[in-house]
């Protein structure tokens, strides 16, 4: 395994690094990602992944572009509305960045696909707009075993953390923090966003995930948040909750899909 | 009746905690629900972090507040 001529120059800012390395670049090369919900989040989430070289994406939504959408979600334009967010996104990235596969999806993660689609993915990205898919990712991620690094947004408030029972059982999972009879009081349509605003979650977001797909060490169990008025973060241990509806019944037992509920128990939010 | 105490009439029994960056004044005994109704906090649409560490909802009931607590509450927030 080593890195082409072209290559290396490309992501020499990249290579240069320590913890990375041409080592570190390969295993971006090797990635499969993907990224659920190509708003604002997932548009910044998916370019920064694609131009870093990481070698597969696939991107996750059924959403068509809105007038509305193009303030903050950087990939579309006025003649994209009207079409497909993960089809144009993905259009526009193997355009851009012609070294990256990327696979766009434009059904809506559900009972039916979540485990198809999730499964033997190295990360995933939750970058969607509604509870109840949330709440669904959370729970295959869980039982396809895979790091999950959740974002939102709306008004000047931002959450970012990272699920992984493999390595951070202790930290509990995303229905921990939020169970699922939760009531949302904020979404962006509800609330508005600034574009930036959203641009440092996905930021974070996309760091984070390059760093785990690295290897170099994250910390794991802890909530951030964002104040964009204030421009403070405030960090927190997560917990897990013992009586969780999703992880809290298996502790201590052996990974069985037996031990996690029907999804059909999970709300089915959105809007 | 009320669990707040002003500041001109405390007791023996009040306790001082931190809401949000904000000095509360409460009487002891009081749990973590009740906190949060005194504040007019829908707790079905928050989290909670107390000192520093999420205390996940169903521990709630059993968490008495105790003189410097310091508790962050923040709305679940879903956009994307
Ligand atoms: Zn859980």
């Amino acid at each position: 395994m080593s890195v082409s001529n072209a290559d290396f120059l490309r992501y020499s800012r990249q290579i240069l690094l320590p913890d990375v390395g041409e080592t570190g670049q390969f295993d971006l090369f090797q990635a499969h990602v993907a990224i659920v919900g190509v708003g604002g989040l997932g548009n910044l989430v998916a370019q920064y992944l694609a131009a870093a070289g990481v070698g597969k994406l696939t991107l996750i939504d059924d959403d068509k572009i809105e007038l509305s959408n193009l303030p903050r979600q950087l990939l579309f334009s006025d003649k994209d509305i009207g079409e497909y967010k993960s089809a144009t996104a993905v259009l526009k990235l193997s355009n851009a960045y012609p070294g990256c596969n990327l696979q766009a999806v434009t059904d809506k993660l559900s009972e039916h696909n979540r485990q198809d689609l999730l499964a033997h993915m190295e990360l995933v990205f939750d970058c969607t707009d509604d509870f109840g898919t949330r709440q669904l990712i959370n729970l295959t991620c869980l039982q396809v075993k895979a790091p999950l690094i959740t974002a939102a947004v709306a008004n000047f408030s931002g959450q970012i953390f990272m699920v992984d029972m493999e390595s951070a059982p202790d930290s509990g999972c995303y229905a921990c923090l939020f169970p699922q009879d939760s009531h949302i009081s904020q979404t962006c349509q509800s609330v508005g966003v600034l574009g930036p605003m959203v641009g440092v979650m996905a930021s974070m977001q996309a760091l984070l995930g390059m760093n785990l797909l690295l290897g170099i060490p994250v910390p794991t169990g802890k909530l951030l948040r964002f104040d964009g008025r204030a421009m403070q973060w405030r960090e927190a241990s997560l917990s897990r909750d013992l009586q969780c509806h999703v992880c809290g019944g298996r502790v201590e037992q052996p990974r069985s899909q037996s031990q996690i509920p029907d999804s059909s128990l999970l709300c089915e939010g959105g809007h | 009746m009320s669990h707040k105490i002003s500041a001109s009439n405390r007791s023996e029994t009040s306790i001082k905690v931190m809401l949000n960056d904000e000095q509360i004044f409460l009487s002891s005994g009081l749990n973590v629900p009740g906190l949060l109704q005194l504040q007019n906090i829908a707790a079905s649409s928050v989290a909670l972090v107390r000192n520093g560490q999420v205390l996940p909802k169903s521990r709630w009931k059993e968490t008495l507040c105790r003189d410097g607590d310091q508790f962050e509450v923040f709305a679940l927030v879903a956009g994307g």
